[in-house]
Order: C-alpha cells, then structure tokens, then sequence
C-alpha cells in the first residue's frame, strides 16, 4: 500500500527490489524486550519437572536464537548501509508509523484503557456514554447529529445486543449499578 | 456417509440455520466492505454471539461470516481503489478501472457471481474429497502431528511477511505464550505470576480479539477522516452475470488454483487470488487489456479468492492446522465449543464436519444473492470515517472479550494482545506466525510429549525421523526453513552486484 492507503499500480509493484535497510532502534528495543522474556521464561522453565519443562525450554532457546542471529544481522546491515557501494533507496515509512502517528495510537490506546477502567468501575453502559462521544470529538467529530446519532445507536446495540441476547451486566459497575433498566 | 450428509443437510436447512448463514454473511461483507476492518476483525467480533448456539449453528453463521468477508472486500477494490482485506488485492487491477469506465455496479457484479461460484465449486470439490481425508487422517500417529504442527508453523513462517527471523521470533512467542497456565499433560501450572485467572491460561477469544480487532483499531487510530469520500454506482447487474459466465474457462481454472493453494497454511488468498491472476492474464488472447479493466481478471482474482475457503478448511478439519487467519478463528471457535479438530472431525463430529462443508456451499449462493442485490449499499460502507468506527470497534471488541466468560481478566488480555499485536505489526514481525503459534503450540506439545512416551528409551529425534511420513515432514521443514535464507542470498548478492557496476559507471 502507498502511504495514503491507496494500492500501487501493477507497474509499481514490478519496480526493482529495495535493497535492505537496517530496521529502526525501536525494533531493536523490541527484539530485545522478547529476548528478555524468553531468558525469563529459560530461567523459569527450570522450576518444572521434564515432562511441562521441554517446549518452554526449546521455545525459549528458539527466540534466543533467532534474536541473536537478528542482532547480527542488523550489525552486517548498519555497517553495509554506511558503505557508498552499497545502494539502499529507502522507502519512506508508512504514514502512520511516524512520529505524530505514534503518538496518536498511544493517545488512543490510553483512551481505550480509561474505557475499560470506566466499564468496570461505572458499567458498560456509562462507560460506552462517556467514551464514544469523548473519543470521537477528539478524533475531529463535530456533527452534533453524528455524535448524537452514534452514541445513542452503539448504546442500543450494547444494552441489546450484549446485555439482553447475551445476559451480559453491562449495567452493573463496582460504583454504579443501573439494574432498574431491565426492568 | 449418506446418512450423515442427509443429517447435516436436514441441519443446515432448518430456518433458523439459514437465517445464521444471511446474518453471517451479512455481518461478514459489512466488515470485509469496510477497509481496514476487514474479514478476519468482524469473524473474531462475531465469536462471542455464538457461544450459547449449538456448534452447528455457530459455524454456520461463522462460514457465512468468513464467504462475505471474502467476497466484500473486493467491494472497495473496485470502488475506491482499496482492497477491504489484502486478499482482494488483486481485484484492484481490473475493478477499479471497470469502476472508472462507469461499470462500478457491473464489477460489482461480476465479483459477487466469480466468488459464490467458487465458494460453490470448492464445497463441492470438499465433498467429493472427503472420503479419502479420512483415509489419510487416520495414517497420523502422534509423531506426525508434532510434524505436522511443525510443518505448518514453517509453512506460516516462511511464506508470511517480513524476514523469515522475525517470523520464526513471532511463532515461537506465540507458542510459549500458549504455554502459560495450567499444562495439559501435567495439572501444574506454568507462568501463571500467582494470578488465579490465568491458571486456565490464555483465552483464545480474547488473544484473537486483541491481535485482529484492537490491534488494527491502534493502527486505525492515526488515520485521520473517511477512506474515500465519493462513489460511482453506476453499470449492470445483469451484464456482470453475464461477463462472469462468458469468462466459464478463467473461473473454473482459478477455482482449482484457490483450492489447491488455499490447503497451504498461511495468507493463501492473497497467494491465490495473484497466481489466478497472472494465469489468467497469461492465458488470455487479449493479455493487453488486463489492468485496464477486463472482467477475466476480476473473475479470476475472486473465483480464486472464494474457493480458498474450502481449501483452507482441508488441513483445519483433518488436521486441526488452519489454512488461514479465518480458518485459525474457526478452530478458536470450534474449540471454544469444545470441539477439537483432527480425526474425531471424521468420527463422532462427522456431522458437523459435513454441515460445515454444506455451509460453504450455502455461503457461496448467498454471495450469489446477496452480494449481487447489495452492490450498491455495500459501497457506501467504505465511507465510514475512522473516527467513528474506532471507538464503536473498541466497545465490541472489549464487551466481545468480556461476554466469553463474565472476566474482568479477559478483556486486560484482549488489551494486552492489541497492544502486542500492534508492536509486533510496528516492528515488522509478522502476526500470522504469531497467531499459529498460539493455536499449534499446544497440539505439538501434547504431541511431543506422547511421541516421548511412546519412544520410550530410543532417542525421540530418531523416533521420529524412523517414521517415513514424520521424515518426509521433517525434510519439508529443513527445506522451507533453508529456502528462504538462500533465495535473499541469491537476490543480495544480484542487486550487490547491479549497485557495484553501477558504482563503477558512476567512477568512470
């Protein structure tokens, strides 16, 4: 896909191959969070006797492997990237892994958090109230109508289809209780 | 056998079954019409509802689900240039410009028929299959379905995006993610933190909900207005009928080509729907003309496209390895039903197993039906603006988790896998490695385990390899595993050698 979400041509698509850029530092912290994660789970596997001990152990060994050979890897890259012989036509990243970018999906995803805390501590139903209008209107929702419209229809379909067909108590918070609505 | 089929037609004809596999496919296409939802997202978001049907109702509504998520994401291929999932990719090259020549509602039509078509001709091909799956299931011992399991993770990995690193670090994860909780060869649990929630381990619902709903609306979230603001619907629904039966040779040619690649676990649809593609375009006496807007090319990339289905459910119902990410969720929600997949599918569960072959083929004339009555209204969906669907997505997704148990826990789990599924997206590690780790590690460990027990003092490994289908597995394996690694030599040391020489031009 091209950065305004769009396919390329068939043309496109047949253009020479890119050759191989180093992946960025924060893929590297990653593979290094996972190597730490399967050293833990190395470390833990030993507490198990050896019939629940061996696919944990292996598999922990696996990713062990794997990022240290990926830590090679990049190595050979960075130092290949440096050399003028070597062609490296880096392709723009996609739009919506940029920096803004970025920092627009932790935003959202902080606000998908306060919804879960808001679900549990006041209900499904209050939490669905506050949080859809809330997060449309800092997406750049303005339609009164829309925010209206949306609200009411999601809350419907909530209190419908979850708390009716499915017997879920998407009424009932640690706080708040609105029970009265079933009834 | 007869007597089974009678029972899973008399199921899947009672009215209420029919209306799972409308509503199905309705839920299905409004997902796979929405780009950026896609298929995959609405089929995980539909798991929840089923929980309180019978299994046969609930893989009904599910294939009904996964034929219009298929189908529909070709909608927005042909209106606006943007497939709704990456397996209607190549249904861009001719619908758009069909789309643009004022023919956006005969393309439309053109796809519906080439996909009920092909999901009807490969639940055909299911039946006709099936008596010798069952031969060949039955040939598997333990040993081999840990080769199994292996060879499908290989498969996953080597053929999924990104470097064949990352996807064998991102299997792995998934696979020792699956391994927390209580083991199941030994009630002892394992990395469970002391959390009494987690002594049943990790919930597939959610993991699914996380990795394909929530991690795709994290995505989303950066993305700002509507993906297309305007339509053409103009054009025929006759004539794409037509288009579609005068192009009889591409469509039974790319039917066979899905199903055949559709049994290859991992992103077959795409796979499928490009080589249907190509072939037709080689094929064709007027090659020309592909990419400008000629209905063969469409006919091929979704006939290809639909037909994956019932090639994607070979190796899911016999062997309990999906064939796609579709097909994972249907494993999710067959065990979520308490229904494991592999030889008992052909046993005690052969029932359902035909009902589901039948639904394929019930999906395929409601694609037929539908997809050609709701050309029009199907379009608009690709209009919705993300800031609308993100946070609707969002409240399904998380009451979605939570309805699968009445757990607090599982919706932080769905939360915890979105966030996991978007960095590992981020960071270029594939998810589908992931996603087959979760759902493979266990049966290769149950697997293992008792391939250990049978070896009994002889080295497994050798056990194993002694076993003529577990070596021909573990020579698959070694074959996939190396493949990659030495076609990127090939091609570095190709475009090395094309940088040198033009560094040399430069110098001279």
């Amino acid at each position: 896909m091209t950065n305004d979400g769009r396919w390329a041509s068939e043309e496109a698509q047949a253009a020479p191959p890119i050759a191989k850029q180093p992946d960025s530092p924060g893929a590297w912290a990653f593979a290094s969070v996972l190597a730490l994660i399967a050293a833990y789970a190395l470390y833990g596997s030993f507490d198990f006797p050896i019939e629940i001990r061996r696919w944990p152990l292996g598999l922990s060994v696996v990713i062990l492997l794997c990022v240290t050979i990926y830590a090679v890897q990049q190595a050979i890259l960075v130092r290949q990237s440096g050399e003028p012989e070597f062609m490296h036509p880096l392709a723009e990243p996609p739009t919506e892994y940029r920096l803004y970018g970025t920092v627009i999906t932790i935003l959202a995803t902080a606000g998908f958090v306060l919804f879960l805390i808001g679900a549990y501590l006041l209900s499904f139903l209050l939490a669905t109230m506050l949080f859809l209008p809330a997060y449309m209107v800092a997406a750049g929702e303005r339609r009164p109508m829309m925010l209206a419209g949306v609200t009411i229809g999601m809350l419907l379909a909530v209190w419908l289809m979850f708390g009716r067909l499915l017997n879920a108590p998407v009424e009932t918070g640690l706080w708040v209780s609105l029970d009265w609505l079933f009834y | 056998m007869i007597d089974s089929y009678l029972e899973a037609g008399r199921i899947i004809l009672q009215f209420d079954n029919l209306f799972y596999a409308v509503l199905g496919f309705l839920v299905g296409a409004i997902g796979g019409a929405i780009p950026g939802v896609g298929g995959p997202l609405v089929l995980t978001l539909m798991m929840p509802f089923t929980i309180g049907m019978s299994a046969e109702a609930a893989m009904i509504l599910l294939i009904g689900g996964y034929t219009g998520g298929q189908y529909a994401g070709s909608v927005p291929a042909i209106l606006i240039n943007t497939p709704g999932n990456s397996s209607s990719a190549a249904a861009v090259f001719d619908g758009y410009p069909l789309a643009k020549q004022g023919e956006a509602v005969t393309a439309i039509s053109v796809s519906a028929t080439a996909s009920g078509i092909g999901s009807i001709l490969g639940g055909l091909f299911l039946i006709a299959i099936a008596p010798v799956l069952v031969q060949i299931v039955l040939l598997f011992g333990s040993p081999e379905f840990f080769m199994l399991a292996v060879v499908g993770l290989a498969v996953i990995v080597t053929i999924s995006r990104g470097s064949l690193i990352k996807g064998l670090i991102s299997g792995a994860l998934g696979a020792l993610v699956a391994s927390i909780g209580t083991s199941l060869i030994r009630a002892q649990p394992r990395y469970n933190f002391g959390i009494a929630e987690l002594y049943d381990g990790i919930n597939l619902v959610a993991a699914f909900i996380g990795v394909f709903a929530v991690a795709e609306m994290m995505r989303l979230a950066s993305q700002e207005g509507a993906i297309a603001s305007a339509l053409s619907t103009t054009g025929s629904r006759i004539k794409g009928i037509w288009w579609t039966l005068k192009e009889w040779v591409t469509l039974l040619k790319s039917t066979v080509l899905g199903i055949v690649l559709g049994v290859v676990p991992g992103e077959g649809g795409t796979v499928a729907a490009f080589v249907a593609y190509g072939e037709a375009k080689r094929s064709s006496k007027e090659p020309e003309r592909y990419g400008k807007g000629h209905p063969g090319g469409l006919v091929a990339a979704d006939a290809a496209n639909n037909s994956v289905i019932s090639g994607a459910l070979v190796p899911t119902l016999a062997f309990g390895i999906p064939g796609s990410n579709q097909a994972a969720i249907l494993l999710a929600a067959l065990m979520l039903h308490a229904v494991r997949p592999g030889p008992a599918m052909f046993d005690q569960d052969i029932v359902l197993t035909y009902t589901m072959i039948l639904a394929v083929i019930v999906g395929g004339i409601v694609t037929l039906v539908l997809g050609i009555g709701l050309a029009k209204q199907l379009g608009l969906l690709s209009i919705v603006p993300t800031p609308i669907l993100v946070p609707c997505v969002i409240v399904v997704s998380m009451l979605g988790a939570y309805v699968v148990a009445f757990n607090w826990m599982l919706t932080v789990q769905a939360l915890l896998f979105g966030v996991l599924g978007y960095t590992l997206i981020r960071f270029g590690f594939s998810v589908v490695p992931f996603i087959l780790g979760l759902i493979l590690g266990p049966l290769a460990e149950l697997n293992l385990n008792r391939t250990y027990q049978i070896a009994g003092d002889q080295n497994v490994l050798w056990f194993i390899l002694q076993r003529p289908l577990s070596a021909i597995m573990a020579v698959m394996v070694v074959f996939l595993l190396l493949s990659e690694p030495l076609r990127g030599k090939v091609q570095l040391s190709r475009l090395l050698r094309r940088g040198g020489g033009e560094t040399a031009r430069e110098r001279r």
